[in-house]
């Protein structure tokens, strides 16, 4: 707007008889409307058309233009009944119409947009494509980087998890083997800080898979990873109950990644007074899928509730991770469209509650 | 008797040509293993079975990442040799790998029967029919 005023402004000098602009202004009727891809529209009546008519057509144009690109997302539309050169300013920025015409406008605001997008949004698309090319060759690139990377940190890693698994198996002195439970122990968190990071990078990265998913299918993989945190005791299959489940559409790896996090705190922060139990429940609804994970762990207290998603925080009496897991978690279900809330007692448990979109478009 | 008569391994890291050694041996898995160092050095050898005839080994555990020829080079050539000496072997793929494509691609191979995640231990390697 302000441009838009300061040709104006410039132009007014430039006539023969003397307008004042504020005169101008307040006789203007102006008005923004707002469209799907939020260009704004100026309109001008009878008056707007005529501080230009004392030009040339190609000067009016041109000032048209310039108020234009000074503010891109501004198209003028001109309404009057004098408007000279109507056909030239059917293109680019501008719209001249006839009272008369006026009836036309809707389809030729849609017109406007159209052929606007066509003729300064082709440039830019172009660059647009060029700079999406680029990109997914860095992604390519920064994901074979991220896998071999964490390949070589972890390949020392399952080195010396292969061989304390022989020595727990050769060496039978008492002692021996509580030493190697936390080399192991040790191991297998450095462990896991490699799989979360990874697994970060890679929800960042990657485009959503969405497949048709039901929990009990997930749950022997889930199982499977989370075999480490069993001793005696605590066998995890036994602790997950699947309480109500129910077909949904889903991305399979990110919700394994939300599974395995949730799930593995519940184990880890188990009640030491009884055995870990995990239920998990699927409900669809019209629009959200809710899932529920709830466990009759430790509980978390009220101030550490409202932190727990953020990166790198730890409660400090009892925390053992790296402080990303839930932020994963957070950030994973954003990607899927979802949200996630937190209840919980402490002594009684935990419950997430998360909310993921009952359906995807097809080619997201 | 043993399961299988030979088990290859097919190993870069001598570290875990050792651990792989130690679990099939506690196992009892088989009569005798034959490590090698590299993809190629065990197409050499089962190129020389096919030749000689000879029994190729019936179970071949196979790194991926290996520098020259990694394991699915090694899978590609596998694929050529002749089926009266595929239809022998079976082929376990074993990994430090996280990367679910590795995976997907290690099984769309029809003589690989498992991918299993390093470290190979004892309940790993038994939970396959071989």
């Amino acid at each position: 707007m302000n441009s838009a005023t300061l040709n104006i402004f410039r132009r007014k000098s430039n006539l023969g008889e003397p307008i004042m602009l504020n005169e101008l202004l307040s006789d203007w009727q102006i008005a923004e409307l707002s469209f799907a891809d939020s260009a704004q529209i100026l309109m001008g009546d009878q008056k707007f058309a005529l501080l230009f008519y004392a030009g040339s057509s190609e000067e009016l144009v041109r000032i048209s233009l310039e108020i234009h690109h000074a503010n891109p997302g501004i198209q003028i539309i001109v309404i009057g009944d004098q408007v000279p050169g109507m056909a030239i300013f059917h293109s680019k920025a501008i719209l001249a119409l006839q009272t008369s015409e006026i009836s036309q406008l809707p389809d030729l605001l849609n017109e406007l947009l159209n052929s606007h997008a066509s003729a300064s949004q082709q440039a830019a698309l172009l660059e647009l494509k060029e700079k999406n090319t680029e990109l997914e060759k860095i992604n390519f690139e920064l994901d074979r980087f991220v896998y071999s990377a964490s390949h070589d940190l972890r390949s020392p890693l399952t080195s010396v998890l292969g061989l304390l698994y022989l020595l727990r198996v050769e060496v039978k002195e008492e002692g021996a083997q509580r030493y190697v439970d936390l080399m192991e122990e040790s191991i297998l968190k450095l462990d896991n800080i490699i799989r979360d990071i990874v697994a970060y990078s890679r929800n960042n990265r990657t485009e959503l898979q969405i497949e048709k998913i039901q929990m009990k299918d997930l749950m022997p993989d889930v199982e499977a990873g989370l075999r480490y945190l069993e001793s005696p005791g605590i066998n995890i299959q036994d602790s997950v109950k699947i309480e109500h489940d129910n077909e949904f559409p889903s991305d399979r790896n990110r919700l394994m990644t939300v599974l395995n996090n949730l799930i593995s705190n519940s184990i880890k922060y188990r009640h030491p007074a009884r055995n870990p139990e995990v239920f998990v429940s699927v409900e669809m609804g019209e629009e959200f899928v809710t899932l529920k994970i709830r466990d009759n762990g430790i509980g978390i207290k009220d101030y550490h509730l409202g932190k727990i998603f953020d990166m790198f925080y730890r409660t400090s009496d009892h925390s053992t991770g790296s402080g990303l897991g839930l932020y994963i978690v957070k950030e994973t279900i954003k990607k899927l469209g979802g949200s996630i809330d937190v209840e919980s007692e402490v002594n009684q448990g935990t419950q997430f509650i998360i909310h993921l979109p009952a359906y995807y478009q097809e080619n997201l | 008797m043993k399961s299988v008569h030979t088990v290859a391994i097919i190993e870069d890291n001598p570290i875990d040509v050792f651990i792989n050694t130690r679990v099939i041996e506690q196992a009892e898995l088989a009569e005798e293993i034959l490590p090698f160092n590299s993809a190629r050095e065990a197409l050499n050898y089962l190129n020389s079975c096919a030749e000689l005839g000879s029994m190729p080994p019936e179970l071949i555990i196979l790194d991926i990442r290996m520098p020259d020829m990694d394991g699915f080079d090694f899978l590609e050539a596998f694929e050529t040799m002749p089926e009266t000496l595929k239809q022998y072997v079976k082929i376990i793929m074993l990994s430090s790998s996280l990367d679910p494509v590795d995976e997907s691609l290690a099984l769309s191979h029809s003589s690989v029967v498992a991918f299993i995640s390093k470290p190979l231990t004892r309940d790993k390697i038994l939970q396959f029919p071989i």
